[in-house]
């Protein structure tokens, strides 16, 4: 039986080392996979996931989080992504992160704009725009984006056909593009 | 930004749109259920981002809704009866989208799909094949097929939407394509052959596509000058039959053309009082869908003397209708209404819907064509890019099989009555509840398929319906609706018990006052969802800080009729009057108060600064009338931010002021919307159509429904003003931040760039807005007694005193009826 959420993040507060290994119980395998699917990579995915406990361990507190897997998702999500990003020249290829990449680059918008861009403006914008699909949109959306899963993954959790999911990414991205180029984003 | 700050600020994204995401993935990796845990559930339905989805059912209102259904017994049995009988039909009408369909086998080498008919075994429709790509080499594709040629083609593709042949018509233009009794079509096109003038031919492919035949139609240059648009034609026996949209001196009117085998024209008739839509065949005979100004009808098409022969009238107005689309075995004719997929019997001359949009979670705005392939199949080309309107891709759905009908059956019921036609956000926004909603389901009735001449939102209808006991849970409707008489008898409920209840609702968030102007006599019978401003405008410096004008001071610096700038006798009365009902009427005490002198002098000043309906309006004088002292006042509403820059910057030339109508007392200008929603008082789900409201007014829905954009560049700004104050203030940044608009000239010559707004102009606004405190509110009934009377007055055959009395004496008899 694992710690509910309430009392690892409790240990958390309380400086309490349980806080590492209870999150470790419950959440290890989840965090793996994230860092996996970035990283393509046993040795670094497993690198990636211990930093995710001292990251965790020195964000809580002062941080209170919501959804306390949310809370980890991210943190491990951003410390895998940065991995990757050192290490992508010689690694390059294959993987589902690759193909993510590619596909976020068609959001990119082509237009001038004169509003400057920062991440926590961009943050906002992609909150605004995610937070406004359709809800079998959204899962479809931060599966893919979010989550790095594969089409046919999405498909089958999804119980739709992967035309349709990639037919329905395609539509996305094209929404994207416009919606951050009406709000100024530029390449 | 490059796609890795992307990725990285997807990252970041806002827990609550990822956790139910995540709680996913944890439980079927089995390592972390987190079913049972009370805390992480709560949160994270309060995470969820479609809040509507899981609003939860409060003991109170099942409570309320027990007590209001003892209160309203008769009433409620009949809506109950009323949603029994048709409540499984309906449902039955509920398509998913087809997993099978083969989207890219088209999409991948074909853009721009349209006319979409359906064929036994698939369909046939156009597209545009742009070529083969220089920069791969030429294995064909992956259809099967050759594809050699850039150009329009005629596809035949099965039900899966593979492509099975195709026929190039080159630079041609495809006009139509009409499915023949044989699995075939025939297909009618225009193109220029051998550099003379545009030639029109009706092509006859066998079912592989392959050319068989081509019947080139002799229409002479005088006529091809004059024709519009090709609306439909149908080959029988040996008869070519077209029906042409033509326009002569500005004057639209309708041509049936008849053209034998070879070409040559049989001759045409003319149809100046009816437009007539569509073909259809029914037993062997022929058939088309007409309307004149006052209803719709069937008629046969006699080829033999050229004439139409009236068989059939039909309930709805046809002319509301979005497409049509060819009949199968079961139904003559589809046709395409706002709510639905209806299928018209000649026999019995029965309309039944088929296929119900907002169930099916289909987006019907974007729709270009369709085509039933069976009870069972629709398949539809729709537009991805309303706006742009260049993108165009099909789509297939089949019936949903019966575990998801049962489902779906078990679901409560919301039933809208729509007399307007609000945003498609906000029709999108139903569509997501009904296909994410275990609970709810909204059915919509589009009372505008009812709709005539003088009663252009169905209205009658809808009373019809309220008399017989099927009242709506919900109404949405314009300022042109009965608001006040449907307060004054109890069927509206006072929204207020049930909006704005929930918690995290602020309503000091909206424009109060806004909504306090849809209450009467303290309740609050419909909430807009957005707004413009009924005024008369003029130039600040004419005006000064004035708010309002009574009769006597407006007929004070009236001089010889240069009051209004070229407005018409009839719209006047209508929006100082009828329009403007509670400065008149009170139908709490059943008294009204037309009999003055103010209300005299104001049709004075009515008949001295108006012209007839006769008059041609230039439009390019309105440009001017103002700006140039010729006019005092322009009487159109102001709605939304680029209605204001163009009220400003060309229709008053200087800085704006916003004037009431004129009546006994300074009156402040008027909110109007054209969509407010009511909830019925014989309703289940008042708590629920609550909800449904506080969403529909919250930023989410706001943000996106009111302003249309396309790069830097406003397209569309023309709806309202937002009701919420967020909303508001951004577009008024938009506006102000100078993004660029253009407005085009009545003349359609010039194209001026709009200029941004500056903050005073923003502050006169919102300090006119923050002041409103009246509805532009109107009754059907009192309209007609005015526009009657008035129309007597106009054409010298009574005084203003007499009008003035006989309207106040009918209108007094109508009220004492309603009470």
């Amino acid at each position: 039986m694992f710690a509910d959420d309430k009392t690892i993040i409790k240990h958390f507060f309380e400086r309490d080392e349980r806080a590492v290994s209870e999150t470790s119980e419950k959440y290890g395998t989840f965090l793996y996979r994230i860092a996996e699917k970035i990283l393509s990579n046993k040795e670094d995915a497993e690198e990636c996931t211990n930093e995710t406990y001292l990251k965790t361990w020195n964000a809580i507190p002062p941080q209170r989080p919501k959804v306390f897997p949310a809370f980890l998702g991210t943190i491990v999500r951003n410390i895998s992504f940065d991995h990757y990003s050192m290490t992508r020249a010689e690694k390059r290829g294959g993987g589902v992160i690759d193909a993510v990449l590619d596909e976020l680059a068609e959001c990119i918008p082509d237009t001038k704009a004169d509003i400057e861009c920062d991440e926590d403006e961009l943050k906002k914008v992609i909150d605004s725009f995610v937070g406004a699909l359709p809800d079998r949109n959204r899962k479809i959306f931060v599966m893919r984006y979010w989550s790095n899963e594969s089409v046919s993954t999405i498909a089958g959790r999804l119980k739709m056909s992967e035309n349709s999911v990639s037919a329905v990414l395609t539509r996305i991205r094209k929404k994207m593009k416009k919606y951050l180029a009406e709000r100024g984003f530029e390449p | 930004m490059t796609r890795e700050n992307l990725y990285r600020a997807i990252g970041k994204m806002d827990e609550k749109l990822i956790s139910d995401v995540i709680l996913h993935e944890l439980e079927i990796s089995g390592k972390a259920s987190l079913i049972g845990n009370p805390d992480m559930t709560e949160r994270l339905i309060d995470a969820d981002v479609v809040k509507r989805k899981n609003r939860k059912i409060k003991l109170s209102f099942i409570l309320i809704a027990a007590a209001a259904a003892v209160a309203v017994g008769a009433a409620i049995l009949g809506l109950r009866r009323y949603k029994d009988e048709n409540k499984e039909n309906r449902i039955d009408n509920y398509f998913v989208e087809d997993d099978n369909f083969n989207y890219y086998s088209l999409s991948d080498n074909f853009s721009d799909f349209a006319h979409l008919t359906p064929a036994d075994d698939g369909m046939f429709l156009s597209a545009f094949y742009s070529g083969p790509d220089p920069d791969e080499e030429n294995d064909s594709n992956d259809t099967g097929s050759d594809l050699q040629q850039r150009g329009q083609y005629i596809l035949k593709t099965d039900n899966e939407g593979n492509l099975k042949s195709e026929y190039c018509l080159g630079d041609s233009r495809i006009l139509k394509i009409r499915r023949s009794g044989n699995n075939s079509v025939y297909v009618l096109a225009a193109g220029e052959e051998d550099g003379n003038d545009e030639t029109f031919f009706v092509l006859i492919p066998d079912r592989k596509c392959r050319m068989k035949e081509k019947i080139c139609l002799d229409i002479d240059n005088e006529e091809m000058m004059q024709i519009s648009l090709f609306c439909d034609f149908i080959i029988e026996d040996d008869t070519v039959s077209v029906i042409a949209e033509c326009s002569q001196d500005d004057i639209s009117y309708y041509e049936i053309m008849y053209f034998d085998m070879d070409g040559n024209m049989k001759g045409k008739t003319e149809y100046r009082d009816i437009s007539v839509f569509k073909f259809f065949e029914s037993a062997g005979n022929i058939y088309a869908v007409c309307r004149n100004s006052e209803r719709s009808f069937i008629s046969a098409v006699d080829t033999d003397n050229k004439e139409l022969v009236e068989k059939k009238s039909l309930k709805y107005n046809i002319e509301s209708a979005a497409q049509f689309s060819e009949g199968n075995d079961e139904y003559d004719l589809f046709i395409n209404f706002y709510d639905g997929v209806y299928g018209y019997r000649m026999s019995d001359n029965s309309l039944t819907e088929c296929v119900n949009w907002l169930d099916s979670g289909i987006d019907r705005a974007s729709l270009v064509s369709f085509g039933m392939n069976s009870s069972n199949r629709i398949s539809f080309v729709y537009s991805e890019n309303y706006w742009g309107g260049s993108l165009y891709n099909i789509n297939s759905y089949t019936r949903a099989d019966d575990e998801t009908l049962n489902n779906f059956r078990n679901r409560k019921e919301i039933n809208a009555a729509f007399l307007c036609t609000p945003d498609e956000e906000i029709y999108s926004c139903f569509n997501d509840i009904n296909k994410d909603s275990d609970e709810y389901r909204i059915h919509i009735d589009d009372y505008t398929k009812y709709s005539t001449d003088d009663d252009i939102s169905g209205m009658s209808r809808l009373e019809s319906e309220i008399k017989n006991g099927n009242i709506p849970d919900m109404i949405f409707a314009g300022s042109r609706f009965d608001w006040l008489k449907y307060c004054a008898d109890g069927t509206l409920e006072n929204i207020d018990n049930y909006f704005g209840k929930d918690e995290e609702f602020e309503r000091d968030k909206y424009f109060e006052n806004i909504f306090d102007a849809y209450k009467y006599d303290g309740i609050q019978f419909a909430i807009p969802i957005n707004f413009e401003i009924r005024c008369m405008t003029s130039k600040k410096s004419v005006t000064g800080d004035r708010t309002g004008y009574t009769c006597e001071e407006l007929e004070n610096i009236e001089n010889n009729g240069n009051l209004f700038s070229d407005e018409r006798y009839e719209s006047v009365i209508d929006m100082f009057v009828s329009s403007n009902i509670t400065e008149y009427v009170d139908f709490k005490s059943g008294k009204c108060d037309f009999d003055n002198k103010d209300f005299i002098t104001l049709l004075n000043i009515i008949k001295r600064n108006c012209d007839s309906d006769d008059i041609n309006i230039d439009n390019s004088v309105l440009e001017t009338a103002v700006p140039e002292n010729i006019k005092l006042f322009n009487l159109f509403p102001v709605c939304g931010y680029k209605d204001l820059r163009i009220s400003q910057q060309i229709y008053t030339g200087e800085e704006m002021s916003y004037v009431g109508y004129p009546s006994s007392k300074e009156s402040l200008p008027l909110v109007s919307s054209e969509c407010c929603i009511g909830i019925t008082a014989a309703s289940e789900y008042k708590m629920e159509a609550g909800e449904l409201i506080e969403y529909l007014i919250s930023d989410y829905i706001q943000e996106n429904a009111d302003t249309h954009m396309s790069g830097d560049q406003i397209l569309y700004d023309g709806a309202h003003f937002s009701v919420s104050r967020a909303v508001f203030e951004n577009n008024a940044f938009r506006s102000m931040r100078g993004v660029p608009s253009v407005y085009c000239s009545s003349s359609g010559e010039k194209k001026i760039k709009l200029n941004e707004i500056d903050q005073e102009t923003v502050d006169d606004l919102k300090n006119t807005v923050n002041k409103i405190n009246r509805a532009a509110l109107y009754d059907s009934g009192i309209a007609e007694i005015i526009s009657e009377e008035f129309d007597s007055f106009i054409e010298n055959r009574q005084t203003a005193e007499e009008t003035a009395e006989k309207i106040q004496n009918k209108v007094s008899g109508y009220l004492k009826k309603l009470k």
